[in-house]
């Protein structure tokens, strides 16, 4: 009965993990910058869903994307003010190729947002780790053969099913997905063809930070929110991301599950201690065997 | 030998000589400021080893700490189980630290893009979880303390914070000159190829992924050693010395006194220090900073802060 | 034969690259690649120098099977490439990069002495008409100087095989004879020399045998006279205009 319970939670938490790890590889997949940044963002989801509930009252899972689109918004600023006159920067130097933004520069400048947001929320928020009040915790779900959730587990892992459908199909059916597709493969080609580039990272710098933010938001009420719970969660979206190959949203999608579940079922045999371990020990074990991800086609 | 001539080791010694000079009479400034010095030092050096992998081979390492404190802890459990002398035990934690290098660097740097600055975020994460779970060997979050002090060499007793001083001091400045020689090297242009353009670097017949290695062996040794002389000096270890706060403290330093110039991460450090004693009231405001100060050089000061001091010392001389 | 390529297939996913390409260079000659964008000329460059592995097929160089061998290590045995959008090693001087390449092919260690690598790094920048620039950081160098530079750290390998891709793009005419005449002298000191080129001024007066790829695969290869009164290269390179050698 515990293996399925942990199988279930393992589960639940994999979907959160995918779509934390999917807006990741989206943003590396798109414009190859590996936002050290990420985890701050989903941080920051979570405070800016506290400061709503606060502010207007009303149940986290409905202000979660709220909060998301705020911090997608702050993604685009970002990326307007702080990225864009770096890039054109290394274009100006570099010449004609592409993908700047895996230049060491970039890196580091997450690495300065990471530390800056991290503090920012400290003095913002105060260290001590708060709680987003939410009925649906309280409300217990009881299955047949003695499992029981929340249902705030349930919904949020309803949420993140539903927000990984969605973004799939858009990035497959929409014009925009396409372009987004297009810039991901070969942003010369697709500037050619009349695609804004530009336009397309805005997009994908919203899409990214919002993701993680409303993976924030709806995690809020479950677990507790404090100023380093990016940090904590960085290290894991990476081990998604690489697990699931650089760049490729099914794969990443498909390794949340995996490493939530591994997570789950690591603990239960190995003991609560070494349930953080598990996903490093993945991550290192796919980096040795098979970099390109489980799927493949990840960038090298 | 290794391209580095007679004429480069006669110019660099200079500088080396000055700094010596000027760091000797530290211990006449009272223990407190001794103290914060030792530690400067030790940070310098980890931080200039950090600046040969992240400055001049171009690949970012987020895990430094794990290696400082592997270095720490061997060097300590060597001393404390088995007698060894912390003489050769912080020698043997170098060793141990770059060991630990080779396991997580080659199959990461065999491989493109961030996958070093990713896989050494895991790694530390490791190595800190390691450091709090296995505590029948490392005493978990308690930490060690009582740790035995240098040996004595005759009458001194390295107890005395002047004493170990100036074993830091010799420490820091030979270990930074290496450093600096290794970097005026051939083998320091062929990182610094690597940096510039790998792809570039393999078609003129560069070994590009085994270079790397070395770097990644260095880096770590220094690290280790660091390490090594922090625990017997402190006397007092925990893992709080491996986690990625602290990685990313060192990484700072580096990134803001300039990376690439080896001598800009030894003022990165003096600075972030002083500033870390400056705000002592203003504690939870000192990231805020070092984030602000990392995109302040990254956009515009990429040298960092040896880049504004060379400038500054261009425009006196005009 | 210093080079032979055999039947080399590169596919990525669906799209195949290099279609079941062969050909050989012969020793000292200047063998020259072209064909419209996207035929896979420099894909077909990269299998060859150890970039890519080949689907299938077998590269032999001096006889040896160098078939997905490194490149460092083909750098070494005496076959170096050029690139295409040129890669200096930007925050290095001039003579730094000619250096590097001395020491990874001479020795880091030892192997020879700083004194005589240096003289031979400024040999080979004089040859390039670079020795004037040999203290200026490489990020300096205009265009065409930097086309130069990409030829001359490449030479500093002591090359037997000299792959060139594309050494004349975005070059002045003027720029252009200047790195054509480096090219002749290089072939005049015996070394082969493979050229990737679109511009046919500069392929037609320097190269003893051309192939010629399209949608990668080989359509025609023989003299400069035989593939400009080639049908399948004219239609080829329909709509695009070329000097022909009269």
């Amino acid at each position: 009965m515990e293996l399925l319970e942990q199988i279930l939670f393992g589960l639940m938490i994999g979907g959160i993990y995918g779509v934390i790890g999917v807006g990741l590889t989206m943003i590396f997949g798109v414009m190859r910058l590996s936002n050290f940044a990420h985890g701050e963002f989903y941080m920051l989801g979570a405070y800016f869903t506290y400061t709503f509930v606060t502010l207007i009252g009303g149940d986290p899972f409905i202000l979660a994307p709220l909060a998301a689109i705020a911090v997608g918004a702050v993604g685009i600023a970002i990326n307007k003010l702080l990225f864009k006159s770096l890039y054109e920067e290394l274009k100006e130097a570099k010449g004609a190729a592409a993908f700047y933004f895996q230049d060491l520069k970039f890196i580091m400048l997450t690495i300065g947002l990471s530390i800056l947001f991290v503090d920012l929320a400290l003095v913002l928020w105060g260290p001590i780790p708060i709680s987003i009040p939410s009925p649906l915790t309280k409300h217990i779900i009881k299955l047949p053969g003695g499992l029981s959730f929340s249902l705030a587990r349930l919904i949020a892992f309803v949420v993140a099913i539903a927000t990984l459908v969605g973004l799939y199909a858009f990035l497959k059916f929409t014009k925009t997905g396409r372009a987004i597709r297009a810039t991901a493969q070969n942003p010369s080609a697709a500037m050619l063809v009349g695609v804004n580039i530009y336009r397309i990272y805005d997009i994908t710098m919203f899409l990214s930070t919002g993701l993680a933010a409303l993976a924030g938001g709806i995690l809020g009420p479950i677990y507790n929110v404090y100023p380093t719970m990016g940090l904590d969660v960085v290290a894991k979206a990476f081990v998604v991301v690489i697990t699931g190959g650089m760049g490729n949203v099914i794969g990443s999608i498909l390794a949340g599950f995996l490493i939530g579940l591994a997570e789950s079922l690591g603990g239960l045999f190995l003991g609560t201690e070494y349930k953080q371990v598990v996903a490093f020990v993945i991550m290192i074990i796919v980096l040795w065997v098979r970099p390109e991800g489980i799927l493949g086609g990840g960038r090298k | 030998m290794l391209g580095i001539t007679k004429d480069v080791v006669t110019e660099i010694s200079k500088y080396y000589l000055i700094a010596l000079i000027l760091l000797i009479p530290v211990p006449l400034a009272g223990d407190y400021i001794t103290h914060v010095t030792i530690l400067v030092m030790l940070y310098a050096v980890t931080a200039a080893s950090l600046d040969i992998l992240v400055g001049y081979t171009g690949r970012l390492s987020l895990g430094h700490a794990a290696f400082f404190a592997v270095g720490a802890y061997t060097s300590t459990l060597l001393a404390m189980n088995w007698g060894v002398s912390p003489w050769i035990g912080i020698f043997i934690g170098g060793l141990m630290a770059s060991v630990f290098g080779l396991i997580l660097g080659v199959p990461s740097l065999k491989l493109r893009g961030p996958y070093l600055a990713i896989s050494s975020l895991g790694f530390g994460v490791i190595v800190w979880l390691m450091l709090i779970n296995l505590d029948w060997l490392t005493r978990g979050p308690l930490g060690i303390p009582g740790i035995p002090p240098l040996p004595r060499i005759g009458p001194i007793d390295f107890r005395s914070k002047v004493a170990f001083y100036y074993v830091a001091l010799a420490f820091t400045l030979i270990s930074i000159f290496l450093l600096h020689l290794l970097t005026k090297s051939r083998i320091g242009k062929i990182l610094m190829s690597i940096r510039e353009d790998e792809d570039a670097a393999l078609s003129v017949g560069v070994d590009v992924p085994l270079f790397k290695v070395y770097a990644f062996l260095i880096a770590t040794f220094f690290a280790g050693i660091s390490g090594g002389l922090y625990a017997h000096y402190l006397r007092y270890i925990s893992p709080e010395i491996s986690t990625l706060g602290e990685s990313i403290y060192i990484l700072s330093m580096t990134i803001i006194g300039g990376f690439g110039t080896l001598i800009g991460p030894v003022m990165g450090a003096a600075v972030l220090s002083l500033l870390q004693e400056l705000l002592r009231s203003y504690l939870e405001y000192r990231y805020l900073i070092y984030g602000m100060l990392i995109i302040l050089v990254m956009k515009f000061f990429p040298s960092g802060i040896y880049g504004i001091v060379q400038f500054i010392l261009r425009k006196v001389r005009e | 034969m210093i080079l032979e390529v055999e039947g080399v297939v590169k596919r990525f996913g669906g799209l195949v690259a290099v279609d079941d390409v062969s050909f050989s260079v012969k020793e000292g000659e200047i063998f020259g690649i072209i064909g419209p964008n996207g035929a896979g000329k420099t894909t077909l460059f990269n299998v060859i120098t150890g970039f890519y592995k080949p689907d299938s097929g077998r590269v032999r160089f001096q006889g040896k099977d160098i078939t997905g061998m490194r490149p460092n290590k083909l750098a070494k045995l005496g076959l170096t490439r050029t690139w295409q959008i040129v890669k200096p090693f930007l925050g290095m001087s001039v003579l730094d990069n000619v250096l590097v390449s001395i020491y990874a092919t001479k020795g880091v260690i030892s192997g020879i002495s700083e004194k005589a690598a240096v003289e031979k790094a400024e040999e080979i920048l004089e040859f390039a008409g670079l020795l004037h620039r040999k203290d200026i950081l490489a990020e300096a160098l205009p265009h065409g100087e930097r086309k130069r530079l990409e030829i001359a750290r490449a030479l500093a390998t002591e090359p037997k095989l000299l792959m060139l891709d594309e050494p004349a793009g975005g070059l002045t005419p003027t720029e252009m004879d200047e790195v054509m005449e480096v090219v002749r002298r290089v072939r005049e000191s015996g070394v082969a020399v493979v050229i990737i080129e679109h511009n046919m001024r500069v392929i037609m007066n320097v190269c003893e045998r051309i192939m010629v790829l399209n949608f990668g695969r080989k359509i025609a290869e023989g003299s400069p006279e035989e593939i400009s009164r080639n049908e399948e290269v004219i239609k080829a390179y329909l709509g695009e205009r070329f000097h022909v050698r009269s």
